[in-house]
Order: structure tokens, then sequence, then C-alpha cells
């Protein structure tokens, strides 16, 4: 029975690292962040490098204490044994043990979640062809590349078809085939009722799967919602007007304020891209148009690309 | 329990996948391999081998003697010599008096007893060597007379016949307690043999050397093997890329901790196994040894590994690099191995050696004995202990003489009353190899304590008794002997024969004199004597027999009463009336009606704790007995039955003795000696010279660390233990010579082997570790 309690709940998350051994130096890594990720999507957690990404991700696990604040993932306390019982995990530059092959890897790992050697034995096959590794299966790990590494792990992580799935970087070191490869199977996942948690900096991997963002920055959750919510025309966008009016008519239509473009697409017809954050300043430029005799043939406030709306909030965030 | 079954099996394939493993288990293989040619064979003995020739002088004497003979085997045997092989053996008798005693070597290389052995190892070749008029008053085995009965015999069965004759001649001076003889074989080829040794006395040689191989192989390289194997099997488990993998599994940390921990340990479980699997295969196959104990081996030397590793385990996870995880576990190793030497070293010279070992009233005086029999008395003025009665440096015993031979010998002064003055045995070494007669001394106060010598004993004497009118009585194995006193001409004419001689027959004074019946008891080696003081009457126990001698009027000893007691040969023995204790070396304590010589009452000691002195209150008020763990247990005299009171000392308590007064006096390992009325369990007094720096150290700095440290060690002497069956360790054993050493005698430091005590405190420290381990990763992020 699919519930539609959220499979992961963070509410007023905090965590600080003491560093130093006689000089103790305190690192706030997550502040007061809250998030919920609802079941059976693919949530993608977007930040840049230091935002406190994969320190929320180990506290869920258990594997980072919680400095306050409160973590649950599938209706447990983060960190429970029951809840990774359920959870398939795949670090970021994760080690597989140099002595397994891809075989005893799956056997090893499927043990470890709680299967029988048996029934490892009986889901490898098939799950070795998702990732693509059938025929390598008997190699050492240590003689497999970057991207085969990436597979076998991901591989790992659903040997025992968790109902969560916890991806740190998962298309880090992979080929852009395999990319989307792995992109096909997370959906795939998504697709038989698992929930995925997807954590990348890779902005266009996150926008091409994942259904729902959250974007973290210097440790606070920034902005939550889905890719075309993020995306989507925001109000300190600028306009697009397109007047039917010479060069000269622009000082005179666009008083006070910061014209960033002006463009002309066709004899008599301009392009001005002006930024106006305020209504008040959109109403007065079209005033000021129709004072003058100036057609205004369309207006318009474009959506932002995802890199565009997450540089935006980065930017935001830091200051 | 599957998940952590996987982490066991995962370490089973990391070991397995380790070549290192791979290259020491071929090493293993080839070594195997090249011992297994090796073997032993067991044939009749046909040589005299050295610890057969139990009395060289005399043998030597009688030999000689043979020159003025007709018709004995040792005329016959002399004749057969040729005038140099003659001359040679009668210079043995008149050594150069400049050589010195202490340069000369052990019994078994040494020159004059060899050279007895070599001549006549020499005679046993020969075809003549028997003839019948000179053996006719000789008992003869029943193997002799069949031998002596068939005309066919080859050279080996000739040569045999010939051994046996010359034991049944010289039965007093060689004594062959084992026919078979052992030789050392590599396939088919004999290449030593016949050892020189017997069987009984090859068997210790042969635990050690397979110890030593053990030891050594599995031990040092093995565990240095693997730990340089499993250094990194935990740093590499708690790299981040792997340990976030494995703590998203529904896993406990701690338990991660100990199953990596325990897998570890399959590596060296993988390289014992097949070492000692290995040795024990070939001991079986090829010697016919199949020495099941061997493989207790296994899990000791595991579990030394594991006291090492947990200290690795504890680095690796909290630096998270193996150099520095094998860095510290060699300086640990290190640390331990300087610890328990320096241990070991400053409890002989400081406890063993410089502690009190014996204690004795004097009159006024209290004497105490260290281990190194040096005496001392008791200075009230100063708060110590003086050193007096002091051997002469010309007359001490060196080297291993002091060291192996004489550590059977219990050297205890015994005040003389009536002339007031303590004696003492002076045990000296003979030029034949081992002990020589004793020379009693004396000493008194009024001389300052300086010993006078009184005169060679006849033959060795456990103990200088003194009866309740003076007389000095010296039991030995032939006869007991009464000191009469002797004229300085008697004396020096004493001391020249006993050094030309070696002392044990020539040497013997006319200062002594038999007051034994004819009749004397059948005595071993190892017998013990005590007199009670009040009656006179002497308890003598040898070879599980108690004797009871009582004295006649004309002051001469008769045998009244034996009792077997079916023990074994050692026990002490405190005689008192009316009971005495006697202490026997299977643990047993009987306290002894001393008139009818029942058993009053009887204790067993624990296992492996034996009795080293027996103590009795000269009023017969109480009895003692102190064992070799130091515990005291004491007996009423009145009732013969124990008693609940302890002294505080008894644990660590290494001598006792009770005052002419009946109170009881025991040393506490140091330089403390406390008196004690055992009826109301009060102490009365203390003499207590304050330990100097060294010792503080010791007791504050080395044996706190000592404790509390693991004692990888005594592993090895679990294996010893394992393998020999024996419950206690005799200290000095195993530095001595094989053989060298009365393993026998309960006079020896020992020190009692407790498998659960040593699998305890080094368990402890592994536990101690593996809790420190999951508590620091119970609570670290990673």
């Amino acid at each position: 029975m699919i519930s539609a309690e959220p499979v992961i709940q963070v509410r007023d998350l905090q965590k600080t690292y003491r560093n130093g051994l006689l000089k103790r130096r305190t690192v706030p890594a997550l502040q007061n962040v809250t998030l919920e990720v609802p079941r059976g999507r693919i949530y993608g957690l977007l930040g840049p490098n230091g935002a406190g990404k994969t320190t929320l991700i180990k506290i869920l696990l258990g594997i980072v204490r919680r400095t306050s604040g409160q973590a649950g993932v599938l209706g447990y306390p983060a960190g429970h044994i029951a809840a990774r019982r359920r959870i398939g995990y795949l670090p970021e530059n994760h080690r597989i043990p140099r002595h397994l092959t891809g075989n005893t890897a799956l056997e090893f790992y499927g043990c470890l979640s709680g299967l029988s050697v048996a029934e490892v034995r009986r889901r490898a096959p098939a799950l070795l062809d998702r990732v693509g590794l059938l025929g390598r299966e008997k190699d050492r790990v240590s003689g497999y590349s970057k991207g085969m590494q990436q597979r076998l792990g991901l591989a790992q992580a659903m040997i025992h078809r968790p109902d969560l799935i916890i991806l740190d970087e998962p298309t880090d070191g992979v080929d852009p085939v395999g990319r989307k490869e792995i992109r096909d199977v997370l959906r795939g996942l998504a697709d038989d009722g698992a929930s995925v948690f997807l954590n990348s900096h890779l902005l266009q991997e996150i926008e091409l799967i994942c259904d729902s963002v959250a974007i973290l920055t210097r440790g606070r959750v920034r902005r939550t919602g889905s890719v075309r919510e993020l995306t989507a025309a925001m109000a300190e966008s600028p306009v697009v007007f397109r007047i039917a009016a010479d060069r000269t008519a622009v000082d005179a239509c666009f008083p006070d304020v910061s014209v960033t473009r002006v463009h002309e697409t066709a004899p008599g017809v301009l392009e001005v891209q002006a930024s106006v954050p305020e209504q008040s300043q959109v109403d007065s430029i079209v005033d000021a148009l129709r004072r003058t005799g100036i057609s205004l043939i369309s207006m318009q406030r474009p959506d932002l690309t995802l890199e565009e709306a997450f540089l935006q909030i980065v930017k935001e965030g830091d200051q | 329990m599957s998940a952590y079954a996987a982490i066991l099996k995962d370490s089973f394939r990391e070991a397995i996948a380790s070549r290192v493993l791979l290259i020491a288990l071929i090493g293993i293989v080839v070594v195997l391999l090249l011992l297994a040619p090796f073997g032993l064979s067991t044939d009749k003995a046909i040589e005299l081998r050295p610890g057969e020739l139990t009395r060289p002088e005399a043998l030597l004497k009688k030999l000689t003697a043979g020159a003025d003979q007709q018709q004995t085997p040792a005329a016959h045997l002399w004749s057969l010599l040729d005038d140099g092989q003659q001359e040679r053996l009668r210079r043995l008798l008149t050594p150069n008096p400049e050589e010195s005693v202490s340069r000369r070597r052990g019994p078994r290389g040494n020159p004059s007893r060899a050279e007895i052995l070599n001549q006549l190892n020499g005679l046993l070749t020969r075809n003549d060597f028997h003839d019948a008029d000179s053996w006719k008053n000789v008992p003869l085995s029943d193997e002799t007379r069949q031998l002596l009965d068939r005309s066919d015999l080859t050279q080996v069965e000739q040569q045999r016949r010939n051994l046996l004759l010359l034991a049944a001649a010289f039965s007093g001076e060689i004594d062959i307690y084992d026919s078979n003889a052992i030789s050392l074989t590599y396939a088919t080829a004999t290449i030593i043999g016949p050892l020189p040794l017997t069987p009984r006395e090859f068997e210790p040689i042969f635990e050690r050397v397979v110890v030593t191989v053990v030891g050594v192989f599995l031990g040092f390289f093995g565990i240095l093997g693997s730990l340089l194997v499993t250094a990194g099997i935990i740093p590499r488990t708690f790299e981040p890329g792997e340990i976030s993998l494995l703590l998203s599994k529904p896993v406990r940390r701690s338990w991660l901790f100990v199953t990596r921990f325990l897998g570890g340990c399959i590596f060296t479980l993988l390289y014992a196994m097949v070492l000692v699997a290995g040795i024990w295969l070939l001991l079986g196959l090829r010697m016919d040894r199949w020495r099941h104990e061997l493989l207790w081996c296994i899990p000791v030397y595991v579990f030394l590994f594991m006291i090492y590793y947990s200290v690795s385990a504890i680095a690796g996870v909290i630096w998270r690099n193996s150099i520095v995880a094998l860095t510290i576990v060699v300086l640990f190793w290190l640390g331990l191995t300087v610890i328990g030497t320096t241990q070991r070293v400053m409890e002989d010279n400081l406890i063993r050696q410089r502690g009190i070992r014996e204690m004795t009233v004097a009159g006024p005086d209290l004497l105490t004995v260290d281990g190194n029999r040096n005496t001392y008395v008791w200075n009230a003025d100063e708060n110590r202990w003086d050193l007096i009665f002091e051997v002469p440096p010309d007359s001490q015993l060196r080297g291993f003489v002091q060291r192996f031979l004489a550590s059977d010998q219990r050297f205890l002064p015994v005040y003389d009353t009536t002339a007031d003055r303590i004696l003492a045995l002076q045990l000296s070494a003979s030029r034949f190899g081992g002990l020589g007669a004793p020379q009693l001394v004396a000493g008194s106060a009024a001389q300052d304590w300086v010993r006078q010598p009184q005169g060679r004993v006849p033959d060795a004497a456990p103990a200088v008794l003194v009866t309740g009118d003076g007389r000095v009585l010296l039991p030995t194995r032939q006869a007991i002997y009464q000191f009469n006193g002797q004229s300085d001409q008697e004396r020096r004419r004493s001391d020249f024969l006993g050094t030309i001689t070696g002392g044990l027959i020539s040497g013997a004074s006319k200062a002594f004199e038999e007051v034994n019946s004819k009749k004397m008891p059948a005595l071993g080696d190892d017998f013990v004597a005590s007199l009670c003081p009040v009656s006179d009457v002497l308890l003598m126990y040898s070879e599980g027999k108690l004797h009871r001698l009582i004295p006649t009027d004309e002051g001469r000893y008769v045998p009244e009463q034996s009792r077997d007691l079916g023990s074994p040969d050692a026990g002490v023995i405190a005689a008192a009336d009316p009971y005495s204790i006697l202490g026997l070396a299977d643990g047993r304590l009987l306290v002894i009606n001393t008139t009818t010589l029942e058993t009053q009452h009887e204790v067993q000691l624990p296992e492996g704790v034996l009795p080293r002195v027996c103590a009795a209150a000269p009023d017969g008020s109480g009895l003692a007995v102190l064992t070799h763990d130091e515990t005291v247990l004491l007996f009423d005299g009145s009732t013969g039955q124990p008693l609940t009171w302890r002294i505080p000392e008894s644990g660590h308590c290494t001598a006792i003795a009770y005052s002419p007064g009946g109170t009881l006096l025991a040393s506490d390992g140091v330089l403390a000696v406390h008196e004690y009325d055992v009826s109301t369990g009060t102490r009365l007094q203390s003499w207590a010279e304050r330990p100097g720096g060294a010792y503080q150290f010791y007791q504050y700095v080395i044996l706190p660390l000592w404790t509390v440290l693991p004692r990888p060690y005594q592993l090895d002497e679990f294996v010893t233990y394992v393998m020999s069956g024996e419950k206690t360790v005799v200290v000095n054993e195993q530095a001595a010579p094989p053989g060298l050493v009365n393993r026998d005698s309960l006079q020896q430091d020992r020190q009692t082997f407790q498998p659960v005590s040593v699998i305890r405190n080094n368990a402890i420290f592994v536990l101690v570790m593996l809790i420190l381990g999951c508590v620091y990763i119970s609570r670290r992020d990673f």
C-alpha cells in the first residue's frame, strides 16, 4: 500500500562540525534545513560544493549525527536500522573493495542489506543487465573503469529493491551514453514506485529527470519546488517590450529604468529588454508608450533556465 | 546475522586474495616438505650415556682399584685397558690443583666425565668384555642372561650385552633407567644417532624444539606477517568511500567494527592452521608422536594475534591509515617486550635473588637468606639486613652450577642452641660435573658470624638436623651421619682429599660417624628428612614412602615404621609432635600423626599449585605450608585441622618459619618479616628494611604497567604447558641446558601456570580495546 506520507521529512535540521583537537573550531554545515520529499518522486538536491548536500544525506542515513532538529526517513528517525533496510545508497566517490568481483560485490552488499546469498544470485543477472555490467560480473572491481564502478555502485543500491534510493553524484565519471542509461534506470525505478533522492551539482541531470528540486546553499534551503516552478518567470527577471518605434523613443518611454538590451528586430520594430521588478514601473512604461502614441506589439517576462535560476538563487544566498 | 556473516566472509575473501597469504602458505608448505623426511628411530641402547653415569668418582675409584683385584668386573675391565688409558683414568683422580673448577663445563660436556664415558664405551665394543669368572658374583638381569646364553650375537647385540654387564657390575654408580636409544633420521638415513640421551631426557628437548619451531614460525613471523597484511583492513574499511557505503546498510557500527576485527583474525587462523596442522601431521606420521595438544597452538596464537591486532584496529579506526596503525602496533610490541623483560629481570634480581627466601631464629637474632643464598642478620640500630656468614669467594658456586644444578638445594641455616651457632651446608661443584659433597659450615654471633668449615659431608644431604641434646645429624641416601667435630689436622686432610677427588667419598672426614642401623630405608635422590624437636624422631620421605626412624638409647637411628603413600617422588616435610606435615608433588598436604604415620587430615591444593616449604612449631602447636604461589596454609598443631585464618602476607609470602616460642614468622616477599601469634591472629612485631629506589621503580612503575598490559609471552608458556602437560614451570629450566635442572624437586622456584588467568588477563585487554573502538566509532561522524 502506498502511503502519502513523505519518504523524507526534515525540520529545522542543524549540523555543526567541530574541528581541531585543542583549539576547537566550529563549522556550520546545515542551518535550519526543512524539507519534505514526497513518495514515488525523483527529488533533486542542488547546491554548490560545500553547500551541505552530502551532510544532509549522511544525516538521513545515520552516518553523521545531527546537532539539532528533526529528520525522518520512511517514517523512522533518520539512521534507524529499519529505515536503512529499505534504503539504497550510492555515495559520492564510493570505494568497493578491490578484491571483489561484480558478482561477489553484489553478494556482499546484498547480504549486508538483509538478502540471502541465493536471493542475491537470483537477482544479480537482471540487475547487472539493467546497469550494463552483464558480461563483466566475474571481473575484479580493481579492473573496472570509473563508470563501471559507478554502475556497480548503482546496482548494489538497487539489489534489495529499496523504497528509497539516495544517490550522491551518480553520474560522476560516467560518459554521456552512460548518463542517459542511468537516467533511464532512475526513471524506471520511479515508475516502479520507488522514491529517488538525487544529489548532484550537474544541473542538466537534475533538470532532465527530477520532479522536484531543493536548492541548498551555505547550509540553508533556498528554494524548493518543481523544476518548472523554479524556472518559471520570477519578478526579478527582465521584461521584453516589443514596440513599433525607433531608438529615439526608448529614452522617452523608459525613464529611470535599467534597459539591458535594445534590438531592432525589423524595420521600425524594437525589442527592448528592461529590468523592471516593480509592477508600477511596468505600468508607467505602458502609460508612457500610450502617451507618445507608440504601439506596444507585445510584452513578456520570459522563463529562466534552471542554471539561470540556480545561479540567481546562489547569488542571493551569497548576499 | 547474515550481514555480519557476509563481513566475515568478505574478510576471508580478502585473506584469500592476499598474495602475502599465498606466499606465506607456499613457504610453509615448502618448509614442511623439507622437514617431512626427518624422523626418529628407537633402538636398544648400546652405549653408556652421560646421564646414566650417576657417580663417576665412585666408579673411577672402583675401576682403578681393579688393578689390585682378581676376578672382579673392575679387575677384568682394568686389564682390558692399555697403559695409556689406565694412566689417563688415574690422572683423573689426581688432577692439577691449579685448574679452576669454575672454568670447567657442565656435566654433559665435562671433560673428566667424558673421558670416563669414552673409555667405557670403547670397552663395550670388545669381544672379550665378558669374563664369566669376573661376573660370577654379579646379579644379572634376564635380558643379560639371555644374551650371554647366545653364541650368535651380532656386534650390536654384543655391545648391548656388554653395556648390561657393565651396569650390573657397577649398579651403584651406573643407572640405566631407559634401555632405549633415539636416533635422528632423514628419509632412510640415520644422520645423528644414537643420541647421547635417554628417551626420557630427549622428550623435554623434543618439546622445546617443537615449541621453538612453532613459536618462531607462528609467534614471530606469523604474527608479524599477519599484522602486515591485516593492518590495512580496518583503515580501508573506515575510508570515506567504503564506510559510507557500509554504514548505509542495516548493520550496527559496533558489530561492523568487531566483525571486521574478527575477520582480520581469519588470516592468522589460516596461517596457524596450515603450519600447526602440518607440524602435527609430521610429528604423528614421521615420528609417531600424535600430540593432539599441539592443535591448541592454533587458537592460542590467533588469540596472541588478537592482542596486537586490537591495538592496530583502534589505531586504524582513529587515523584511518595502515602505516600509522602498523607503526603503533610495532611500538606497542616493543613496549610490551621492554616492560615484560624489565619485569622479569627485576623480579629475578630483586625478588627471587634478593628477596627473603628462608628465615631462622638464632638466639636473639633473626637471620634471613636471600635467593642467592646470602645470609643476613637484622640490624635493629640501622633498620636493615646486614650481610653475614659470607661464602668465601673461592668456595662459591659459579655459573651454571649455582644457577641450575644447585637450584633444587635448600639452604637453611640451622641454629644449634647448645653451641650457640648456626650450621649450614655449603655446596660445591664436582670436577666430574654436578654437585660435589657439601661442606658443613658453622658461624656464631660471638665470632662475628664468620663462616667456619667443619668438614666435608660423606654424601649429599638435604638438611642439617640438630637434636634436642645438640647432636648434629646429616641424613644421606646411604646413611645418617652425626657430626662429631674434628681436629685441624683432620680437616686439612679432609679438604685435601676432597679437592683431589671431587670430594664425594674420599673427602669424607672422620668427623662424621654413621648413626644408623645397618638396615636403612631405600631412599631416592630427592628424599627429604625432618627431625621432631622434642622426641628427636626422624621422618624421611622418598619415592612415595614415609619412614619413621627412632633414636635408640645409644643414639643410633633405626627404622621403626614405614608407610606407602602411593605418591610421586618429591615432597617437603616438617616433623613435630604430635603431628607432622608433608607436602607432596601431587598437590596433597598431609597432616601425619608422627607416632602412627596415619593421615590425620588431608588438603588438596588447587591444580598446578605445589608446596615449597613445610614448617612446624618446635612445641608442636602449629604447622604451616608455603606454596609456590606464595600462599600460606596453617594447621592447628594439636588437632591437625586446618585453620581458616590466613596471615595478611598469604598470596605474596616467600618464606615462613616458626620461632622457638611457636610464633609464626612470615616474609612479605621483599625485605620485611612479620611475627604472628597464630592463636590470636595478631601481628606481634615486624622487621622491615625500606626498599631501595630500584624496588620502588619496580613496585610503582613496572609492576602496575605489567599488571595492566597484556603479557603475550605467557602464551608461549601456554604452548609449553599444553605440550608438556606440566601445570607448573620450573623458573630457570628453560634457560638451562637440556636435562640439567631437576624439574622434580619441590625446592625449585616454580611458577604455577594458570591458563585461565592468562587467557582472562589477555582477553580483558582485547575486550577493553574492542569496547574503546566501538565507543569511538559509535560517536564519530564519517
